[in-house]
């Protein structure tokens, strides 16, 4: 009973095809003893310390990538942001028409920035994750 | 009797249409006007010095919230019923007729001090959850208010409105076309105060769905890397094996404890949800 709970763990577990065959093939020509717990657990820890090297390397090259893009579209914003003080600063102050047509033409443009932003910003997310191995 | 009947049937007609124009959205129209009615009853007045006084309650009345929060909150109930009474006095027609008018006037904007300022930075923080605008939009909000304010107090202290019984008549005068157009400048000033607070709105939920784009990858990753270990710990569990594979119970820890809370500073919700999960396995 336990044998067969014990297969059916490594069958079940993110270890290689190569190490479960290894591990499955002794329980059943020696059964479940202190040998194969060790084994087994050193099996697993050393695949837990791989898998966590590669969870921190995608994460910091994923906080790399999107801080990348939220300084460049930060800039663009803040530029946009310059341009319309500039824009305003030459209309009467209570111009409304006037003032009303600059935010609009403003508004467009800060949504196509903000479009172009996420639609980068999930790319490179998409990029990064189809990076992932498939044995991870 | 027939007299009678006559006023009890028109009186019902009138409630009825009161009650129509509310479920269409005039339920400020129809307040100032049954504000006026009572106050022509009470005062002994006619119904044009009823509207007047009653509207000008409304003048006085926005001019104090607007001091006193450093901003209009677009859910008003002062600016509302200010509107209402305005639609109720003058019809939409006319109002849009003293926007158009507002174009060809301008009015100086009253000297501002560092209070007025503060009043509209502090406005923003307290209205959009502690967030602050750039110094632009700060800026905007203050002078639009010290406008509003000014024109309002323009208005009602000019002998022309001041002396008039009838707002109606003063404003059809093509003589008082300034008065229009002050009055057209406070609801653009106020639309253009909306716009803002729009505008700034969008801004930071822009900001939270980008937030939360980038932590829903993080926690496909955290996923896609621990999630079987994760799932193995729990069948080993309760299979009673945790004694005998100690050293990957061991290595799962900082997945549980430190290396989620270093990767994101706790700041995602799933990978939270993992690691608690992660934190009772290891109990």
């Amino acid at each position: 009973m336990l044998e067969k709970q014990i297969l059916e763990l490594i069958e079940g577990s993110f270890l290689p095809a190569t190490e479960k065959e290894e591990l499955a093939t002794y329980v059943r020509a020696n059964g479940v003893d202190a040998k194969f717990y060790a084994k087994f657990d050193e099996c697993l820890t050393r695949g837990v310390e791989a898998r966590g090297a590669g969870f921190g390397e995608k994460l910091q090259e994923l906080e790399r990538a999107t801080n990348q893009l939220e300084k460049k579209y930060g800039a663009e914003s803040e530029k946009l942001a310059a341009e319309i003080e500039a824009d305003l600063s030459k209309i009467v102050f209570d111009d409304f028409k006037e003032k009303k047509a600059v935010w609009d033409k403003r508004d467009r443009a800060v949504q196509k920035l903000r479009d172009n932003y996420e639609k980068d910003t999930r790319e490179v997310i998409a990029t990064i994750i189809r990076s992932v191995p498939r044995s991870a | 009797m027939s007299v009678l009947l006559f006023t009890h049937k028109s009186m019902l007609g009138e409630k009825l249409k009161d009650i129509g124009r509310q479920m269409l959205g005039q339920g400020a129209e129809v307040k100032f006007k049954k504000a006026a009615e009572n106050y022509e009853r009470t005062h002994v007045v006619s119904a044009t010095e009823a509207r007047r006084a009653v509207f000008n309650d409304l003048m006085d009345s926005l001019q104090q919230e607007m001091r006193l929060t450093g901003g209009i909150d677009p859910n008003s109930d002062f600016w509302k019923e200010f509107r209402g009474g305005m639609n109720e006095l003058f019809g939409k027609v006319k109002i849009d007729e003293f926007k158009n008018e507002a174009n060809r006037h301008t009015f100086a904007l009253p000297p501002l001090g560092a209070r007025e300022y503060d009043a509209a930075a502090k406005y923003y923080k307290k209205r959009f959850e502690n967030n602050l605008p750039n110094m632009g939009r700060v800026k905007a909000l203050a002078e639009n208010n010290a406008y509003i304010r000014g024109l309002l107090a323009r208005t009602m202290s000019d002998p022309r409105y001041a002396g008039s019984r009838d707002l109606k008549t003063l404003m059809a005068d093509p003589a008082n076309a300034d008065l229009r157009a002050s009055i057209g400048k406070v609801l653009m000033a106020r639309e253009a105060i909306k716009d803002d607070y729009r505008r700034f709105g969008k801004e930071i939920e822009f900001k939270k769905s980008m937030d939360n784009l980038k932590n829903t990858a993080k926690e496909s990753l955290y996923r896609m890397f621990i999630g079987s270990p994760a799932k193995l710990m729990g069948d080993q569990l309760k299979a009673g094996m945790k004694g005998d594979v100690s050293g990957f119970f061991k290595a799962m820890e900082p997945f549980a404890k430190e290396q989620v809370k270093a990767a994101g500073k706790l700041a995602w919700a799933g990978a939270k949800t993992a690691a608690s999960k992660v934190n009772k396995m290891m109990d």
